[in-house]
């Protein structure tokens, strides 16, 4: 599972200590999901998008955030059809299919999925595994905890780095006159491929001694410049995003 | 000291190993050769014990390391009597950076950091991996994350060393150095292969075989020539002035730059190209493929340049790690997708001897070459790339496999570290010095 999830920068963020890094990540997420109106939402997933522009190249970014795009397309396909009451926006007959209810549901979900997938990309794309490891930790949370939490958060990149395999795997399958990629080979793929990632990945950590007694910590963070300034504006600025678009 | 005797198998009274017995004084070092799918990767997950702790399965017996049966320790805990590295070196691979790879494990074995830090500037100055620190190990050449794998083993430093085709996908200057550091270990070292290689002379106390489900001392036996029905086309697959260039993003470093200034094939027609590990072998095949977009010049067929999205159907690209192109379930899975006829799968998979039944999961390295190799050759494809095919094949396995494409009228690249492999298929030969490919 060795997506390569860390780009090297010296952007503000990549400089952002570790410590205060994961409080911002964790109240950006909880504010998240508090915002209702649709601007905040807007402005909540597009904030991190912007971030990861600037702190990775628009390139880098705009490629990370491509990979959300499938869930949110499903989100936009499926969700309206789940709730019909409301002012309709699309009938067939006397059949309502969309209503404004349904559209403000999807919008609403999926800009939350973009605020919380893009923060925890941009923390994992400025930051190396070793230290969100070493940052956990500072919050008193076990080693073997910290670990698998590094590694899950490497999860989603993995998985788009696996979906690229598979669509390059399948286009070189391609017979003559048919263009991009076969999608339902490579939708069953992935997942036969995700799913057998799982026992792998684990025989592979334990193969390398992860739940031995006694393992130490390798890594710890010293001090660094400002860390208490730092602090208040990883708290402080979800708080005002909040007020302010709330 | 290793003394073992196991019997182990995946399903009930299908045994891959009844009874095997397996011993090895301190300090000595065998080399177990076996064609893929004998039991090779099995024996040394057993002893590290991820099978059949993840694969299910009936195993009984014992392996005695240092005076300690091993089956009956829980997994983390055999890491400093046994260790592996996997012929399929993404299996293992889990950090992000090569430093945290090696750092992990140790950890583990709960050394202090002093200790870590030395034993990390050890194993990375001693597999050259210093300025590869803090790389992503995705961004590593086949060879460069074999060696981060031996860099990994050697740091953790167990009892007994398992190397599962450890020295293919090295470049030759580097299956010389693991040969010297072998020799050199007082560790019991046990090496895994499926050809013999010029590198493993004299580096070996015993050399054995597998022959019906015991290890018996091996007969050495010489690589023929190949031969194959030449059947020749009139298209030609070229490159003029092509720039490859990857980056390690992860450093915001230059990776490496390749320059092609020429390079050609015509259908029918079989190529070599040699090169040490990360000198962009692979980088060329996934130019020539259309899988990766070169910074400058043409890929052109007769003369026609050609579009990323025309390569794909041009060119055939057997990939290094044949899991990196078969996901689906089974066997006939994998062949059906290719749109071929059920009378052309049935014929695909008695040339290539496979079963149609098989799971990609539970299939050897060596078969899944088989089958990679079964899939292109349904797709038709009027030129293929063999990269380093030849690796955990048999060589009258690899060659069966080029014969098939050549008899069908492709054209052939081989990606090989294996000279003498080379020099047995007779073929033109093209090699990447300096950042530049040129023709021998």
């Amino acid at each position: 599972m060795n997506a390569d999830s860390y780009i090297h920068g010296n952007s503000f963020y990549h400089r952002f200590d570790v410590r205060p890094k994961l409080l911002f990540t964790l109240l950006y997420i909880i504010i998240a999901f508090m915002i209702s109106s649709w601007y905040g939402l807007l402005l909540a997933a597009a904030l991190p998008v912007l971030v990861l522009m600037h702190a990775a190249g628009a390139r880098e970014a705009l490629s990370s955030i491509r990979r959300l795009l499938p869930v949110v397309i499903l989100l936009y396909l499926f969700m309206p059809l789940q709730s019909r009451d409301g002012i309709p926006l699309l009938s067939i007959g006397s059949a309502v299919i969309v209503t404004e209810e349904g559209f403000l549901t999807a919008f609403r979900i999926s800009m939350r999925f973009i605020a919380l997938s893009s923060v925890l990309m941009l923390l994992i794309a400025t930051t190396r595994s070793g230290t969100i490891i070493a940052g956990l930790r500072f919050y008193r949370l076990p080693y073997n905890a910290s670990l698998l939490l590094s590694i899950l958060l490497r999860f989603i990149p993995y998985l788009g780095a696996l979906f690229s395999q598979i669509r390059d795997s399948m286009s070189l399958r391609l017979q003559e006159g048919k263009r991009g990629f076969p999608i339902m080979p490579s939708v069953t793929a992935f997942i036969v491929a995700a799913v057998r990632m799982i026992p792998d990945t684990a025989s592979a950590l334990e193969e390398r001694g992860f739940g031995r007694p006694g393992a130490s910590d390798a890594m710890r963070l010293g001090n660094a410049p400002h860390l208490f300034t730092q602090f208040v504006f990883g708290a402080i600025l979800p708080l005002i995003f909040m007020i302010a678009v709330r | 000291m290793v003394e073992a005797e196991i019997t182990f198998s995946y399903r009930e009274g299908e045994y891959v190993f009844r009874s095997f017995p397996l011993s090895m004084d301190d300090g000595e070092h065998v080399l177990l050769i076996a064609p893929p799918g004998s039991g090779k990767t099995t024996l040394a997950r057993i002893i590290t014990g991820s099978v059949p702790e993840y694969s299910g399965g009936n195993l009984e017996g014992h392996v005695m390391i240092d005076g300690v049966d091993v089956l009956g320790l829980p997994v983390p805990e055999r890491m400093d009597h046994a260790g592996r590295v996997s012929q399929n070196s993404d299996d293992m691979l889990l950090f992000p950076t090569v430093e945290e790879e090696i750092v992990f494990p140790l950890s583990n074995l709960g050394l202090p950091g002093s200790i870590i830090r030395e034993r990390i500037e050890a194993v990375l100055s001693l597999f050259s991996l210093l300025q590869y620190r803090h790389v992503s190990s995705s961004e590593l050449s086949g060879g460069e994350k074999r060696r981060l794998l031996l860099a990994v083993l050697f740091a953790v430093d167990p009892s007994l060393y398992i190397l599962d085709e450890s020295f293919d996908e090295l470049s030759p200057a580097w299956r010389e150095k693991l040969g010297s550091l072998i020799k050199g270990s007082r560790r019991s070292i046990l090496v895994l292969g499926s050809h013999p290689l010029p590198e493993y002379e004299g580096v070996f106390d015993r050399i054995l075989m597998l022959e019906d489900g015991r290890a018996v001392p091996y007969r050495r036996e010489g690589i023929p020539m190949l031969r194959y029905a030449e059947r020749a086309g009139s298209r030609s697959l070229s490159a003029r002035d092509l720039l490859i260039e990857r980056r390690h993003r992860s450093i915001g470093g230059e990776g490496f730059c390749l320059s092609v200034p020429s390079f050609d094939l015509r259908e029918g027609e079989r190529a070599v190209l040699l090169g040490g590990n990360g000198s962009g072998k692979s980088s060329f095949a996934r130019v020539l493929s259309g899988l990766l977009q070169e910074a400058s010049g043409t890929v052109q067929v007769n003369g026609q340049s050609l579009q990323c999205s025309k390569r794909r159907r041009t060119v055939a690209y057997l990939m290094q790690n044949p899991y990196e192109e078969l996901f689906l379930p089974t066997v006939l899975d994998e062949l059906r997708s290719t749109g071929a006829s059920d009378r052309e799968v049935d014929e695909a998979l008695s040339l290539f001897g496979l079963s149609p039944d098989g799971y990609i999961a539970e299939m050897s390295y060596g078969e899944a070459k088989k089958l990679q190799a079964a899939l292109f050759y349904l797709l038709h494809r009027p030129f293929a790339i063999f990269d380093e095919f030849d690796s955990a094949l048999p060589y009258h396995e690899s060659q069966k496999a080029l014969s098939c494409y050549l008899e069908a009228g492709s054209g052939v690249l081989v990606i090989t570290h294996d000279r003498a492999f080379a020099d047995s298929l007779g073929a033109r030969c093209y090699s990447i010095d300096g950042g530049m490919l040129h023709e021998c």
